[in-house]
């Protein structure tokens, strides 16, 4: 049993073991380089134990110059690979220093084969049989080459190399690897590079046993490279782990994840996304088969929105409606964000989905509430307006009967007067026309209708409702003096509730004015529009105005100075013109009497 | 009827009544002038002219009742009508009170406005006709001298010539003298007529 046998062939072994290992690992992932170096250094370090078993078994010195000479190349393949190795560990050496080491070393083993025996020896003269470990080596005598000093200053060379790297990683701050890496290579190469100048020299006589310093190394390199590949590991596990997190909080949240891969329109999605938008769970989704998933209605909407994102013009956020192939109908809201090639050209799209069906029916709901309750405020006060709405459709029925009995009247002469007759009678159908539209007026104003949003004339709207309280300034013998704005932008809103509102304020204003004498009763009515609030409404009274205190306390729910008022008319206004997006106040004047002003932002477009 | 013919003054600021109401009174064959506010027709009212007024009660500006106020304060006894577009009580009662002929609820019926205009008609000249009497009157009690007045009074109160020459310090032939001459200047026939007319000039019987 030869212990020099075991050994080297041992040192071989787990040096070819550690390569394969990390052969097999680059082999999963191509992009892992500096295994394949680790591997090329360590299959070179197991060729060199293999040469240095070689040497040691050597009977001539022609044979010894001859295996000298071929371990050379494991050695410089071993150097130039752990050179490449320690710049991509570490990410540090310098580049410049790299190459003259690796040219040094070819150098090296170039002139290693042009002289004869070998880079190291002008001439082996003799073997000397050497003891270790209870058997006999050999240990080579002769003649130092003097170009042998290329290949050590090579290997000086590579230690600044790796100290400089070693510090450039150190004050990076990755102190460990600095440290170990760095600590082990600069070992590693004095004890190798000493012990083969000192056997070349003479000065020390030992066999060659670099490869035990190779093993040693290589075995460092090996372990620091499994705990990278111990950390990917974990690593990975943690990504796991907090997968696994994200996606129970997705579940509790009921948040729904997608990603659409653009180029190739392929849209992926969780489980219950897939649920959301009516698609079976192996069904193929493409951006065709999602817009069809959507209510018609919110195709257009949806598709605007990713445009806009792809275009890179901010998030994609949106709220939708889906029709399952039940026939029932849910509200998502989606979130998203695109990614961009480095061309700038949308790739993916990535977000989330959320189902608010609940919420979206639970505003449904408060806004219903919130129309009956001004459907209820506007029959009250309508109730309180009825007497001068009577007067509306008093005063056409008036003419109408006086118009058709003066007509029967005329009838009845010899001979009828035709034109007068004609005059009569186009009178008669344009008040018809009139009590008509009043009537048509009310019911609007009494119906309990949807709120419809649609594009008004703010003056338009104050005309209707002055036709409408005519009656009651006649009563009250208010004054009225409408200054309303030509052009203004048009706004949009529910027609019924701002009638509402000025109804209320005009009414209000009548009773503010009630103990002021008759002359002084004016009401004014007027229209404005600014670009920063949009168009303006104010409704000015010469009552005796609001205390300091009460301006805000007015829209509050309950809040009346009259016993026959509800008290919730101005919280009502404040609640649709809220609801219009507007503003809704009220100040005293400078004179006397009280302005409510409200707000409705103009329409974007053209102007009315 | 006086020689004047009489109008019918419409005053509402509604136009389309106003030319309905104008339309219907023309058909019954009355003479119709028609104002779109109180002051327009004060401006162009003659207290002279005859007829009677159909007015709305509410109005922006001076309403019904304030002008039935200045047409009273002007002295024009001109009978209103007025028209309203719903039955107020506490309004009617005042306007009644202060000399409205008739209040009536729109929409009208053309036999009650008529009938109304009618009565109106006959009112102011039954009043513009005592007006004129009154005043045929108060001219010839203006040529009485202050004696032969003093005399009428007498007369009037039923007394007895002998009982007036002693309460004027005079003799009963003087008495006579100017009794006849109060007949004569007054026109009347007898002292029942004279008694009639003192009357309706207001001269009160002296206790």
């Amino acid at each position: 049993m030869s212990w020099v046998t075991v050994i080297w062939s041992m040192t071989a072994a787990i040096c070819l073991t550690l390569a394969g290992v990390h052969l097999l690992v680059w082999l999963r992932a191509r992009d892992a380089w500096v295994n394949v170096l680790f591997s090329v250094c360590a299959v070179a370090a197991a060729a060199h134990a293999g040469f240095e078993l070689g040497l040691m078994r050597a009977t001539t010195t022609e044979q010894y110059g001859a295996v000298l000479r071929w371990s050379h190349v494991a050695g410089s393949v071993l150097v130039v690979s752990l050179v490449w190795f320690v710049r991509l560990y570490l990410r540090a050496g310098r580049l410049w220093l790299a190459w003259t080491v690796c040219g040094l070393r070819t150098l090296a083993l170039a002139l290693n084969f042009i002289f004869t025996p070998n880079l190291n020896f002008r001439e082996i003269t003799r073997l000397r049989p050497f003891p270790l470990w209870g058997e006999t080596v050999a240990l080579p005598i002769g003649v130092a080459n003097h170009w042998t000093l290329i290949g050590q200053f090579s290997s000086l060379l590579l230690l600044v190399f790796v100290v400089d790297a070693a510090l450039t990683a150190w004050r990076r701050g990755e102190r460990r690897r600095a440290l170990v890496m760095g600590g082990t290579l600069v070992l590693s190469i004095l004890a190798a590079a000493g012990q083969a100048a000192l056997l070349v020299w003479g000065i020390l006589p030992l066999p060659y046993i670099l490869s035990l310093v190779f093993l040693g190394l290589i075995v460092v390199m090996g372990y620091e490279l499994s705990r990278d590949v111990l950390r990917a590991a974990q690593l990975s596990r943690e990504l796991r782990e907090s997968e696994a997190r994200m996606s129970l909080a997705a579940t509790a949240a009921d948040l729904g994840m997608w990603e659409w891969d653009i180029v190739q329109d392929k849209i992926w999605t969780t489980d219950n996304s897939r649920t959301r938008l009516g698609v079976g769970i192996s069904e193929r989704v493409d951006f065709n088969r999602f817009l069809q998933s959507l209510h018609p209605d919110d195709r257009e909407d949806v598709s605007h929105a990713l445009a806009k994102s792809m275009n890179g013009e901010g998030d994609y956020g949106v709220e939708y409606r889906v029709v399952l192939p039940d026939g029932q109908v849910r509200w998502i809201a989606a979130a998203g964000r695109s990614e961009f090639d480095a061309g700038h050209k949308p790739v993916r799209l990535r977000g989330v989905s959320m189902d608010i069906t609940r919420r979206k029916q639970a505003e449904q709901q408060v806004q219903q509430q919130r129309g009956e309750l001004a459907h209820i405020s506007r029959v009250a006060m309508l109730g309180e307006l009825s007497g001068s709405l009577a007067h509306e459709l008093n005063q056409p029925l008036t003419a109408i009967l006086s118009n058709a009995q003066a007509a029967q009247r005329f009838l009845a002469r010899e001979p009828a007067d035709l034109n007068e007759l004609r005059e009569i009678l186009k009178d008669i159908v344009a008040e018809d026309k009139r009590a008509g539209e009043v009537i048509q007026r009310l019911r609007q104003l009494y119906k309990k209708g949807e709120v419809q949003r649609q594009r008004l004339d703010v003056n338009e709207v104050v005309s209707e409702v002055v036709k409408l309280v005519q009656g009651e300034l006649v009563n009250k013998a208010v004054a009225l003096h409408t200054e309303l704005a030509p052009a203004l932008p048009p706004v949009s809103g529910d027609r019924v509730q701002l009638q509402q509102v000025l109804l209320n304020l005009i009414v209000n204003a009548c009773h503010a004015m009630a103990d002021v004498a008759a002359a002084d009763r004016k009401l004014v009515l007027r229209t404005g529009f600014s670009a920063g609030e949009g168009v303006r409404v104010t409704v000015s009274d010469r009552g005796c105005g609001i205390p300091a205190d009460n301006l805000e306390r007015v829209f509050e729910s309950f809040f009346t100075t009259r016993p026959e008022g509800m008290g919730f008319g101005l919280a009502v206004c404040r609640t649709i013109i809220g609801a219009h997006h507007g503003k809704l106040w009220a100040e005293n004047n400078a004179d006397r009497g009280a302005s409510f002003h409200f707000t409705l932002p103009a329409e974007q477009g053209n102007q009315a | 009827m006086t020689s004047e013919s009489p109008t019918v003054f419409v005053v509402d600021d509604e136009e389309s009544v106003r030319k309905a109401l104008a339309r219907l009174l023309r058909s019954a064959s009355f003479h119709v002038a028609a104002f779109a506010s109180p002051r327009e027709f004060l401006e162009s009212y003659d207290p002279h002219a005859p007829g009677c007024l159909i007015l709305d009660v509410a109005m922006p500006g001076l309403n019904g009742l304030e002008l039935q106020q200045q047409l009273a304060d002007r002295g024009a006894g001109l009978p209103i009508i007025f028209l309203t577009g719903r039955a107020d009580v506490p309004m009617s009662v005042q306007a009644m009170k202060k000399g409205a002929l008739d209040f009536l609820t729109k929409p009208v019926n053309d036999e009650s406005l008529l009938a109304a205009v009618r009565g109106a008609i006959q009112r102011d000249y039954a009043d513009r006709q005592a007006r004129a009497e009154l005043g045929d009157i108060k001219q010839r009690l203006e040529t009485l001298t202050p004696r032969e007045r003093e005399v009428l009074v007498h007369v009037v109160s039923g007394k007895l010539n002998k009982q007036t020459a002693a309460e004027l310090g005079t003799v009963e032939k003087t008495i006579k003298v100017h009794r006849a001459r109060v007949m004569e200047k007054m026109m009347v026939q007898s002292v029942a007529e004279l008694v009639r007319l003192a009357e309706k000039a207001g001269i009160r019987p002296a206790e």
